[in-house]
């Protein structure tokens, strides 16, 4: 393969990285020394991405050879001072939104998210009108039907005892 | 037996309602849309990959950065093959491919071969390029994208697509370059049936 | 023998369930009792029938007879018998029929019990059970049979072709003549067809069919034969004909390609049969179970979740029942109340031995990955659990009775819809079944299911029959309470229903993106909700039917309130972090759960004191007659004591997790906390009785310096299994009250005598989750207890005198 290709996929796959370098320039002192990454940083970005190819498995724990690739992927973007939403980015980029736990693209993020809560906020008014319209009934009901007194008088004056025999007997 | 008797109710004045309260309006509506979804995706998950008709177009940037789009080889026969580094059998099959591909360039047909690189990451294609001195076209599938569009189920798949751009054949698993030059010869010649017509 | 006799009861129990469901529906009509009691004895056989099916897939399982197609894809020759038997639901089909007889089994329960006291509900109750058990027997016997055997076709092609009936020209697997030969027998290459590249197999009558490769460009297998030469090929097994197998010619990761020789569909067979000790040729054929299967958990946790599943099969029927004949009272409800609280608890205990099998086995660290199989078995649970409580309601009040239809028929549908989600490949999951044919009947049968019943439910509300008897007069009455409540198990069921199947499947449909909803997306929504439940579960037990003063509320709440206030002293260790902060949010849902589990306790510790105070009985006495008088009462009371204990098990379990991973040489230590861990070596390639082949790391735990235990971790290779599913990684774990030390040789990483890589866990609290599943479940089988021991008889004049006393104080 021509070196031209492998200084284009260079590109291709660090795409982020010019950026990083750029900003590195400005700070001198840290490009100087080699950022040690360790398992635990590569673990915490993977936990949080799943693997591409099998679905529904979180990629730290995932076992497959690719799965251990990638994940080394992550140990190169991390000391190449990537960061964890570049990195996430960038696998967004090439393994499409499946890979992450909640969609990055704006109008998916906001469907995923906001749906159910709008379900919810449904679900809550009906259960709101059903109040209000039992609260109407209940007015109409006492004046036609007035609800006899259900406390039952007993012998021992504890009005928790008369409740729960009260729920006892039900 | 005799029937305990059900408790007699309270009168409460009926509600006036005009058919079904909006709650069942809710229902009903929620439940038809959950069926017509999930009969879609249904339908779509018992289509599989196609293995006839219309070829899905796309464009691909390959690893040389060149950008294609599958309808720019109209006229040619394609070998779209589905591959990635971390796949045992790939690594079978990529020489078959190679052979395959050499034959049909020294023949100087009317081929062209294609390999996808599904859910691989760029250095591991790239050492899998290197390592079985594949020369025919390669890109990575961005998104996956491309797989999607194909329905592949997993990886070695590949399809031959006719100079129409119509897929003729499907291949599960991995190929031989027997096998893809009794296809693809099948395909060439179909072609050239068709344009005499 | 035993196959053809499964098969035959198989097919019989489906005509008796149709017959069961006409006769019981007709005579009901035309108040015919003899056809209707026929009805009745055929949804029993209907139950016997299918055990006696399940008892001859047991037997082919047991006795390996591989011509099975089933007892072939689930069992291999080298599994233990435990494993063996569990395979009956290690797969498609022998699940399916499992899963028709629990759910048969759970009808007839119902016929025995509830026949007689509930006579004009059950034939139409038995009538819908018998009509769900018709669909899944049927989609047994013509779609996923189980007992489908392999047909040795001898003229030319070779071919093993599997069908419930012996096609023409065909032969019994179990009928063709094997030769045998002894390991290290040779066979010249010329032997082979000049166009076979590849074949795998055993020799059948005159025909060699040998496993190898002649193109040295193609891999071989190295397990299928010791030695292999330009000249000859060498067995490395040996075929013996005491029980066959049919031949996987290739699967698709051995890279050859049998297509080249054979046209695809046929890619399953060829080259007739080899034997079981031959266990090399049979690498990939007779798989075995899944090895992630093969755990104890995994023997117990699907056949309490399809309980669970087929469990609420009772309340759903008695609702269309009551539906059906319109005996709108409370009758149903009662009649299923044991029935759901059964089916509840199996599917409680499915769930958290679930949790346990993937604590165990898939080394996460976790328990709960919300994976949409796991969300699909905890949806019915939520729409159960809101059922459980709401039912109270119109027990109590006789309010809310078109709701508890709702959510009985929900129950059931969320079981159907989650059985068709997992098993018609839709979702694609660790847990799931492949993709089938039955995707398309169990979507309509699910369907049907789901707009018949709400149908129902709707024609009589319209009819003004479902009309709650009291109207809610007090947002701060326990009825109010109960139906918040049960919106926020409704809640809970909509966003995780969501993120499982909505959310992917809407924008795979309508965007064309495959999208994973993942912890990222669930804790946010659901830890809300969840907290909202436990304030709820907190505050409903202390409130009354009807009203509630805030007066009475709020003096009753004081003590629980300064129990909790008192306990979250201790847990501020609990909710600090490794670094010594304070977890302030953390700390608050402690205190949340902490007070759900304090008014529970308080409760019952109220009434024994009131009873004492009333009666003067002595604490034991006072205690146990209340728990006497309202088993249900204090069941609930010890299960909201036990979701206690799992809720703080999970906050410490989830916030408070730490993590570690590190590649240590022998005699070498990693620390986290206050353990120490020491790589001591490594027992490499350790040969299990089924086959495993285990890499075991000894390591030596240290806490604070005390040597506290020694640890196992392992890994698992199987090597007659599928590539993807052929490892799995056993976690070690040291369990203490306030932690699990867990830890997992991890599998990516080469592992040897010199070093290894672990990853190490510290799960705070998280045998509570377990210990609370115990709790739970002692709280369940308490509420089961009957109220009052006396005979039905008598109990039913008390009954009758009670109604009728509730007349008179509602008249």
């Amino acid at each position: 393969m021509k070196p031209r290709t492998l200084i284009i996929i260079a590109l291709l796959i660090f795409g982020a990285f010019g950026h990083v370098m750029a900003q590195n320039d400005d700070d001198d002192n840290s490009t100087e020394t080699p950022i040690v990454v360790t398992d635990d940083q590569v673990n915490a970005i993977a936990n949080r991405l799943f693997c591409p190819v099998c679905e529904n498995i979180p990629l730290d724990a995932c076992g497959t050879a690719a799965c251990a690739d990638w994940r080394n992927e992550i140990r190169l973007f991390l000391e190449q001072g990537m960061t964890e939403e570049e990195i996430r980015t960038n696998f967004v980029r090439r393994f499409g939104d499946r890979v992450v736990g909640v969609p990055q693209d704006p109008f998916l993020n906001a469907l995923s998210v906001i749906t159910p809560w709008i379900l919810v906020g449904v679900g809550l008014l009906v259960v709101l009108s059903s109040f209000i319209t039992w609260r109407k009934h209940k007015a109409i009901a006492l004046a036609t039907a007035p609800e006899t007194p259900t406390v039952v008088k007993s012998d021992v004056q504890d009005p928790y005892l008369d409740m729960l025999e009260k729920d006892l007997k039900g | 037996m005799s029937q305990i008797e059900p408790v007699e109710m309270i009168e409460l004045p009926k509600p006036v309602k005009g058919g079904m309260s909006i709650s069942s309006w809710v229902l009903v509506i929620g439940i038809v849309s959950v069926a017509v979804v999930f009969g879609i995706a249904l339908w779509r998950q018992q289509q599989g990959q196609p293995t006839s008709g219309p070829a899905p177009t796309f464009t691909f940037t390959t690893f040389d950065d060149e950008t294609f789009n599958l309808a720019d080889f109209k006229g040619k026969v394609v070998v779209l093959n589905f591959w990635a580094g971390w796949c045992e059998p790939c690594k079978g099959e990529a020489p078959e491919l190679q052979a395959a591909w050499e034959y049909y360039q020294s023949q100087n047909a009317d081929v062209v071969f294609l390999g996808i690189a599904y859910a691989d990451n760029g250095p591991s294609s790239l050492r899998f390029l290197n390592e079985f001195g594949i020369t025919y076209l390669n890109a990575p599938d961005l998104g996956t994208r491309i797989s999607d569009a194909y329905n592949i189920s997993g990886v070695p798949e590949t399809f031959i697509i006719d100079k129409n751009g119509n897929v003729v054949e499907f291949i599960y698993a991995g190929v031989t370059r027997t096998r893809l030059i009794s296809s693809v010869d099948k395909a060439l010649s179909a072609s050239v049936g068709d344009e005499s017509e | 023998m035993f196959t053809e006799i499964g098969l035959f009861a198989q097919f019989f129990s489906f005509v008796a369930a149709l017959y069961a469901i006409l006769a019981l529906v007709v005579g009901e009509r035309r108040k015919n009792e003899a056809m209707v009691l026929s009805g009745r004895n055929a949804a029993l056989l209907n139950f016997g029938l299918l055990a006696l099916a399940s008892g001859m897939l047991m037997l082919d399982i047991i006795l390996q007879r591989y011509e099975v197609e089933y007892v072939w894809s689930v069992t291999s020759p080298d599994m233990p018998l435990f494993f063996r038997l569990t395979s009956l639901w290690g797969s498609q089909a022998g699940s399916l029929l499992f899963w028709s007889v629990l759910m048969s089994g759970f009808s007839a329960g119902a016929v025995l019990i509830n026949w007689k006291i509930h006579r004009r509900l059950m034939p139409y109750a038995t009538a819908y059970m018998m009509a769900v058990v018709v669909f899944f027997v049927g989609i047994s016997t013509f779609l996923e049979n189980p007992f489908s055997r392999w047909w040795y076709t001898p003229n030319g092609n070779e071919e093993m072709v599997s069908a419930v009936f012996r096609p023409a020209d065909t032969y019994p697997a179990s009928a063709v003549p094997v030769t045998i030969f002894p390991a290290g027998a040779s066979f010249p290459v010329n032997l082979i067809p000049e166009n076979e590249r590849f074949a795998l197999g055993a020799v059948v009558g005159e025909a060699y069919i040998l496993a190898g490769s002649l193109d040295p460009n193609i891999p071989i297998p190295a397990s299928v034969f010791d030695n292999i030469t330009n000249s000859e090929f060498v067995l490395a097994g040996m075929v013996t004909p005491d029980s066959l197998i049919p031949l996987v010619a290739l699967n698709s990761d051995l890279m050859v390609s049998s297509a080249d020789i054979f046209p695809r569909d046929a890619r399953v067979m060829q080259g007739g049969l080899a034997s079981t000790a031959t266990l090399d040729l049979v690498t990939g054929t007779a798989q075995g179970l899944n090895p992630l299967l093969r755990h104890f958990g995994m023997a117990i946790h699907p056949p309490m979740l399809y309980l669970g599943f087929v469990g609420f099969i009772v309340p759903f029927a008695f609702a269309m029942a009551a539906l059906a004949s319109g005996d709108l009272s409370t009758n149903w409800i009662k009649a299923s109340h044991r029935w759901t609280l059964i089916a509840w608890l199996t599917l409680s205990l499915g769930l958290i031995l679930g949790g346990r099998w993937a604590y165990d086995v898939l080394g996460w660290g976790g328990y709960w990955g919300w994976d949409p199989v796991e969300n699909a078995a905890f949806l019915p649970w939520l729409i159960g659990t809101a059922f459980i409580h709401s039912v109270m309601i119109q027990e109590k009040r006789g309010m809310l009775k078109t709701w508890n239809m709702f959510l009985a028929v929900g129950t059931f549908s969320a079981v159907i819809f989650g059985t068709f989600a997992t098993r018609s490949g839709l979702i694609e999951s660790v847990h799931s079944f492949a993709r089938s044919p039955i995707g398309f009947p169990m979507f309509a049968f699910w369907l049907s299911v789901t707009f018949i019943s709400v149908w129902l439910i709707l024609w009589r509300r319209r009819r003004g029959e479902l009309k709650d008897e009291h109207a809610f007069t007090n947002l701060f009455s326990r009825e109010a309470l109960f139906v918040l409540n049960n919106f926020i198990f409704v809640a809970l069921f909509i966003a995780i229903f969501w993120g499982s199947f909505g959310a992917p499947i809407v924008s795979e449909i309508f965007l064309d993106t495959n999208i994973t909803l993942g912890k990222d997306y669930f804790l946010p929504v659901v830890t809300p909700l969840f907290v909202a439940l436990y304030i709820l579960m907190g505050i409903a037990p202390l409130s009354a039917w009807g009203a509630t003063s805030f007066k009475r509320l709020g003096r009753s709440i004081v003590f629980p309130i300064g129990l909790t206030v008192l306990t979250l002293g201790i847990f501020i260790p609990l909710a600090t972090d490794k670094n010594g902060m304070l977890n302030i949010l953390a700390w608050l849902g402690y205190g949340i759960v902490l007070f759900a589990g304090w008014v529970a306790i308080y409760e019952t510790y109220r009434g024994v004191i009131a009873r004492i105070k009333a009666h003067g009985e002595s604490l034991p006495t006072a205690f146990f007659t209340l728990m006497r008088r309202n088993p249900r009462r204090y069941g609930g009371y010890l299960i909201h004591l036990g979701i206690t204990v799992i809720g703080i098990g999970v906050i410490g379990s989830t916030v408070f997790q730490q993590e570690t991973q590190r590649t240590l040489a022998v005699g070498e230590s990693l620390t986290i906390a206050d353990y120490e861990l020491r790589y001591d070596g490594l027992l490499e390639g350790q040969i299990s009785e089924d086959g495993r082949i285990m890499d075991i790391a000894e390591v030596t735990l240290f806490r604070n310096g005390t040597e506290v235990a020694h640890l196992r971790p392992r890994r698992d290779f199987f090597p007659n299994v599928d590539e993807g599913m052929n490892s799995s990684t056993i976690s070690g774990a040291h369990s203490t009250l306030e932690n699990d030390f867990y830890i997992l040789l991890v599998s990516w990483e080469t592992v040897s005598s010199n070093s290894a890589t672990f990853k190490v866990y510290i799960n705070p609290l998280v045998n509570l989750v377990w210990w609370g599943g115990i709790i739970l479940i002692i709280g369940t089988m308490f509420s089961f207890f009957p109220k009052e021991a006396l005979p039905v008889r008598i109990r039913q004049r008390v009954q009758q005198v009670e109604a009728l006393g509730l007349k008179g104080v509602s008249a």
